[in-house]
């Protein structure tokens, strides 16, 4: 049978005797870099804080100090198929963060971005997705994602990720500080003590108002807003490289949302993490981004630094988004509209698969358009782009 | 005008069972405004504000603690039985959310029929099904949905429903308590622009309940600020939203991260949150996240007073807040994009589009 997300053996999981059978996996770390659990476990003989033996040639230190330029994550040629259906929801994408940059993937529902971002993380329940092709690089190590998950010293640790209902996301049982301490002690080791002034710590830094009194709260005494940044404290608690963030604001009243959304990027600048920011608000994209990525079906529709896609939108995805924004500086007239709704997985067509809802839809677009450069970084997955240099009104 | 509201209170008591203390919530605190036949009235405020009390106060849903509510001259603040049936003919709800606003166990046919049974019992059956094929297609659907189940349809599909169930009984004044914020972009426009054209087919008045401004500036043609309960800043939507007056408008307006804005990571923003309403603070409300905030605003209630820009303000010092509100830097747009956004916006409307002739195409490319 296949098993996108094979168990992993003894070897994977790393233990008492695993160092005999991969010797090569003795690797100093510079200790600074290694979280407490991951040090610990190295302590016990454990192969790797990334829990794989076999890996470890790939991604070795000196290669890491070379790959400073190389992106901090790069996702390539990544499908992803729920079960029971043929379609795939994820369908080849590439995505791309460097280190202290916020790419924003940005698209309606169902366009599959959290779906992307639950599967970067490895929180898709077992078995519910398989993965027929796809390979993660994470700084300068390799994933092969059709055989594995991503390893769960991972998850909260150098990759964290803050949800978008911070209500649900929060476990209503236990204190605010107890939560944050958890994933600090999980990560990084030490007494319990030295988590807590941690946990304070964060709680400071994200500005909540009376941080120490705050520590013994429950989720329920906390605004939506102060949620929202016990969530950002608790991601960032273990210092990660890569955030990644389902629609953080999304629950939120605009002021908040803006104080939120500058706390993210002052927090990002600060430690240089990379960001991947999902959303479906393009003033917000607009407000934060990087770079950007735009999402329909499944699939990259157009890519590249925010300021060329807002300035220059190429993909009649985009551009429908963008005139389908009413506009707080004045009154326009008439909305533009994208016709239709986006199809269900079992509906969507081959090829490209904005065909149905596009104004420009030709026989031509029954074959998928590869993403094609337009200029400095900027891409899209159009047959007819530039669209004025191809079509023209008729008469 | 059709809809006034005077001096209206809402006041909810909370509490003083065995484990919490008594509290009183003034979840609207003397609100009056005054709605024009046909006009889009829009009613903005973060969450907590009060803004959905007050429209279902408007409604009739809630009873009001204090005030009046007036229905096309007539009084309806304590409105029962055949009178305030009458109000709901002639006064009807959108909800926000289409999922749950809708029994999944009804046809769609069912529930816009719904209204017509309560309010036009005398209908026959074939009457009431032809009247429902009517509100469908008004609102963009086909007469065949009449027959299948809310489950089958998308967001936007739904919240066309709900649409049409709210116009079935013919009423003049419809109250939108956020009509299009569940949705997603391209299908918020498209209901933005059903409701715009329905308001203007039908001469229906429309009151909006939402916290998007840009939705706001795009639908209405006056709009109220609300604070804690109360009214801080009316009028016009285009003069309030150049001229702002009241510093926590300038804050909603430069909170917005705005798409045609290149640079926004600068701006102004206010701190803290809204405090609870159970325990508002003394004075003006918004004293303690105000950047403009004195001794003054800290113990009297400002009136709502008229300004030379033909609104109306809550703030003490409204005279001393007169710089614009930001200006973002627009969009940096080539020729050849602007011409692909027209070309774009001549397609939507349904223009025909043909290919250019290869040999014209500077790439050369044949898709």
């Amino acid at each position: 049978m296949f098993r996108p997300f094979p168990k992993r053996s003894r070897a994977h999981r790393g233990g008492p005797g695993t160092q005999a059978r991969f010797p090569k996996c003795r690797v100093s770390w510079p200790d600074a870099q290694i979280s407490g659990v991951c040090r610990a476990r190295y302590a016990w003989g454990i192969d790797s804080p990334f829990g794989r033996a076999d890996q470890f040639e790939i991604g070795s230190r000196e290669g890491e100090t070379l790959s400073n330029t190389a992106p901090l994550l790069s996702l390539k040629d990544f499908r992803l198929r729920f079960r029971g259906q043929d379609a795939c929801t994820i369908d080849r994408i590439d995505l791309e963060v460097a280190r202290g940059e916020v790419l924003c993937v940005v698209g309606e529902s169902g366009c599959g971005k959290s779906v992307t971002a639950m599967a970067l993380m490895g929180l898709l329940p077992e078995g519910a997705a398989e993965i027929p092709s796809g390979t993660l690089s994470f700084e300068g190590l390799d994933y092969d994602l059709t055989r594995e998950r991503l390893p769960a010293d991972l998850r909260g640790g150098a990759m964290a990720m803050i949800f978008q209902e911070p209500m649900t996301s929060l476990n209503p049982v236990f204190r605010i500080g107890d939560q944050i301490a958890e994933t600090v002690l999980r990560h990084r080791g030490g007494t319990r003590a030295e988590a807590e002034t941690r946990a304070l710590d964060m709680l400071r830094r994200v500005g909540l108002p009376s941080p120490e009194a705050r520590l013994r709260s429950y989720p329920h005494q906390l605004s939506g807003g102060q949620r929202q940044r016990v969530m950002i404290a608790m991601a960032l608690a273990n210092d990660p490289k890569l955030l990644i963030a389902d629609e953080p604001t999304t629950a939120l009243d605009v002021t908040i949302q803006a104080q939120i959304l500058e706390l993210i990027r002052d927090l990002q600048h600060e430690a240089g993490t990379g960001t991947i920011m999902i959303t479906h608000d393009l003033g917000v994209v607009a407000e934060i981004a990087d770079a950007v990525a735009v999402m329909y079906g499944g699939q990259v529709v157009e890519t590249g630094p925010v300021a060329q896609v807002f300035d220059d939108p190429q993909h009649p995805y985009t551009i429908g988004l963008m005139e389908s924004v009413p506009r707080l500086s004045g009154a326009g007239g008439r909305l533009t509209t994208i016709d239709g709704a986006v199809p269900a997985i079992e509906a969507m067509p081959e090829g490209c698969r904005f065909r149905t809802r596009c104004a420009f839809a030709a026989p031509a677009c029954a074959a998928r358009p590869a993403l094609r450069d337009v200029g400095s970084g900027h891409a899209t997955a159009c047959h007819f782009a530039p669209l004025e240099a191809h079509l023209r009104v008729a008469g | 005008m059709i809809l006034e509201a005077r001096d209206l209170t809402k006041h909810f008591r909370t509490g003083g069972g065995l484990f919490t203390a008594k509290g009183l919530i003034k979840a609207v605190d003397g609100v009056s405004l005054t709605v024009e036949a046909g006009e889009t009235f829009a009613i903005v405020g973060e969450s907590g504000c009060g803004k959905s009390t007050l429209a279902r106060l408007l409604m009739r849903l809630l009873e009001p603690t204090g005030g009046a509510v007036t229905f096309d001259g007539t009084d309806v603040t304590h409105a029962k039985g055949r009178d305030l049936a009458a109000l709901r003919r002639d006064v009807q709800f959108i909800f926000q959310d289409p999922f749950s606003s809708l029994n999944p166990r009804l046809s769609v046919g069912r529930l816009v029929g719904e209204p017509l049974e309560v309010h036009a019992p005398g209908m026959s059956r074939d009457a009431r099904r032809a009247r429902v094929a009517e509100l469908l297609e008004q609102v963009g659907l086909r007469p065949e949905h009449a027959d299948r189940y809310p489950h089958e349809f998308s967001g936007g599909q739904r919240q066309r429903i709900g649409i049409a169930r709210a116009l079935a009984t013919g009423p003049r004044v419809i109250i939108g308590d956020e009509p299009v914020s569940a949705l997603d972009v391209s299908v918020q426009a498209q209901v933005v622009n059903l409701l715009a054209d329905l308001g203007r087919d039908l001469g229906l008045t429309l009151i909006l309940i939402a916290h998007d401004l840009a939705v706001i500036r795009h639908m209405s043609d006056r709009v109220a600020v609300m604070y804690l309960g109360r009214i801080v800043e009316q009028g016009r939507t285009a003069d309030l939203f150049e001229t702002p007056r009241h510093p926590y408008t300038r804050a909603l307006l430069d909170a917005v991260p705005d798409l045609e804005d290149r640079g926004g990571a600068s701006r102004a923003r206010i701190e803290g949150e809204m405090p609870s309403p159970s325990d508002p603070p003394s004075g003006c409300a918004f004293h303690t996240r105000c950047p403009f905030a004195r001794d003054l605003c800290r113990s009297a209630v400002p009136p709502l007073e008229d300004t030379p820009n033909g609104h109306a303000t809550a703030c003490h010092f409204w005279r001393e807040i007169t710089a614009p509100p930001r200006a973002g830097r627009g969009r940096d747009r080539s020729a050849a994009t602007t011409a692909r956004l027209e070309l774009y916006r001549k397609a939507t409307e349904g223009a025909q589009i043909i290919p250019v002739p290869t040999s014209e195409t500077n790439t050369g490319e044949n898709p």
